[in-house]
């Protein structure tokens, strides 16, 4: 077969597609948290394009009669130099051994509550099955690797997904949260997700959390859902929590609340979906006071 | 005239987004993504891997946006990074083609076919361009199915014409074979 006929095979046969607009708004809600991780875009390209026009430059400025300038240069240098050569010691006092071990060694749920954590950041592997990474300051950095089955991991990542200032990382914990083993026994992961679903500001975060309650069945999570489902101002997130909400028909709350959104909704697509879901109670559940069918 | 209004409306966008405002890059990813996808999916026909593809995409426009020096139209600028993701793309483990995914499964189809319906040798032709090696069946979908010449791909694969011309033999190739095997 020819080139020009192989063109003509594939022009009639290629196949086409048109991509779900809800599905891409999820993802916009998703990319929209994920951002912030990557932090201020550029910073390093700029950076880098200022050192290289400051180092093209630099022998004018020792040739020229601009000696103090030049000075301020080799001083700049000697501190930029000293900053990546030379690490300051490890301060004493708590975690001062700095070892992994020693912070595995630590109840970390204790020092969370004891407000001794000022920050950890959540690795972004990107594969479930690889241990979660912690980086910790306590005191001073530290570094924690291990599976949710661990206490202080959860309790490390339920205190990053509510109380983190970064997006980004909310949403990493949100999603790896959502992978933890018997998470539905877990009370206090429950209720940070939920905690997180209520009051998280980005709704990508939210979009996450939704995904990681998704089979749980516990009523505080059916609550934060109904919730959502009723006020969210993301559309989103309203679609998905009215899927995650099938998982709760036997509920007489959560049919009432899908009947509302499956006439009130502003977004037809929501509206619909919530039919959908709706429509798959079993029959024995069709109400006659909701009036479904 | 009216042309000319979105185009600035839109490089104010881009110039905002390269400053560092988040909305005005999600605002230009809502006018590409669609379309970006539909490419993508030519490629990828696999929820999972849209999911991913579609985040490793917009992420990496997102960091390397301050690059951007309006000398290409921005939608090429996407399609590149698309089109590079899609050529070192590892596709997921597990694939769920589409049409095997109940729709309980996952909260939205990704996307419907809107193709015409083809016999059944042209869907085993289909098939068979879906099993070839990512790297050819990049190549392949750009040069058949997008119809962009070699030199075209290779530009923007930074690949060398030769090296294209290559994966497209092999492509063709293993596609004759399997298309034999079929018959």
């Amino acid at each position: 077969m020819s080139e020009e006929q192989l063109l003509q095979l594939f022009k009639e046969i290629k196949p086409t597609y048109k991509v779900n607009e809800s599905w891409l708004e999820e993802q916009r809600a998703q990319l929209l948290g994920a951002i912030e991780v990557t932090g201020e875009h550029g910073l390093l390209q700029r950076l880098a394009e200022d050192i290289r026009i400051w180092w093209d430059e630099l022998p004018y400025y020792w040739a020229s009669a601009r000696p103090a300038l030049a000075m301020v240069s080799a001083v700049a240098v000697g501190v930029l130099v000293g900053r990546f050569v030379f690490t300051a010691p490890a301060p004493t006092g708590l975690l001062a051994t700095g070892e992994e071990e020693a912070a595995s060694e630590l109840n970390l749920a204790d020092l969370i509550r004891t407000g001794q954590v000022k920050g950890i950041d959540v690795g972004a592997s990107g594969d479930p099955e690889a241990p979660v990474e912690l980086n910790l300051t306590v005191g001073r950095e530290m570094k924690l690797a291990g599976s949710t089955e661990r206490e202080d991991i959860l309790a490390a990542l339920e205190y990053v997904l509510v109380k983190d200032p970064n997006p980004g990382q909310r949403l990493q914990s949100a999603k790896i949260l959502g992978n933890t083993a018997n998470l539905e026994s877990k009370q206090s992961t429950v209720m940070a997700l939920v905690s997180a679903l209520l009051s998280d500001d980005n709704p990508g975060v939210r979009l996450s959390v939704i995904k990681s309650l998704t089979g749980v069945q516990s009523p505080l999570a059916k609550d934060a859902l109904v919730k959502t489902v009723m006020e969210d101002e993301n559309e989103s997130v309203r679609r998905a929590a009215v899927e995650n909400l099938a998982y709760f028909l036997n509920d007489l709350s959560v049919r009432s609340a899908l009947l509302l959104v499956s006439r009130m909704d502003p977004i037809e697509n929501v509206r619909f979906r919530a039919y959908q879901v709706l429509s798959q109670a079993p029959d024995n559940l069709s109400d006659e006071s909701l009036d479904i069918q | 005239m009216r042309a000319s209004r979105v185009d600035e409306s839109r490089v104010k966008l881009i110039r905002a987004a390269q400053r560092g405002d988040h909305r005005a890059f999600c605002e230009l990813v809502a006018s590409y993504d669609a379309k970006i996808m539909s490419v993508i999916l030519q490629i990828l026909q696999n929820k999972e891997d849209a999911e991913d593809i579609y985040q490793e995409v917009f992420l990496k426009a997102w960091k390397n946006l301050p690059a951007f020096e309006f000398k290409s139209e921005f939608y090429t600028w996407l399609y590149r990074i698309a089109a590079n993701t899609c050529f070192s793309y590892r596709t997921g483990k597990q694939r769920h083609h589409l049409e095997n995914i109940p729709l309980d499964e996952g909260y939205h189809d990704v996307y419907e076919e809107t193709s015409t319906e083809r016999t059944d040798e042209q869907q085993q032709i289909l098939s068979a361009v879906d099993d070839l090696p990512q790297k050819q069946k990049t190549v392949f979908v750009m040069r058949y199915y997008q119809g962009h010449k070699i030199k075209d791909i290779a530009s923007l694969l930074g690949l060398n014409s030769g090296t294209v011309k290559r994966y497209l033999h092999r492509a063709t190739h293993k596609l004759r074979k399997d298309m034999a095997a079929y018959a």
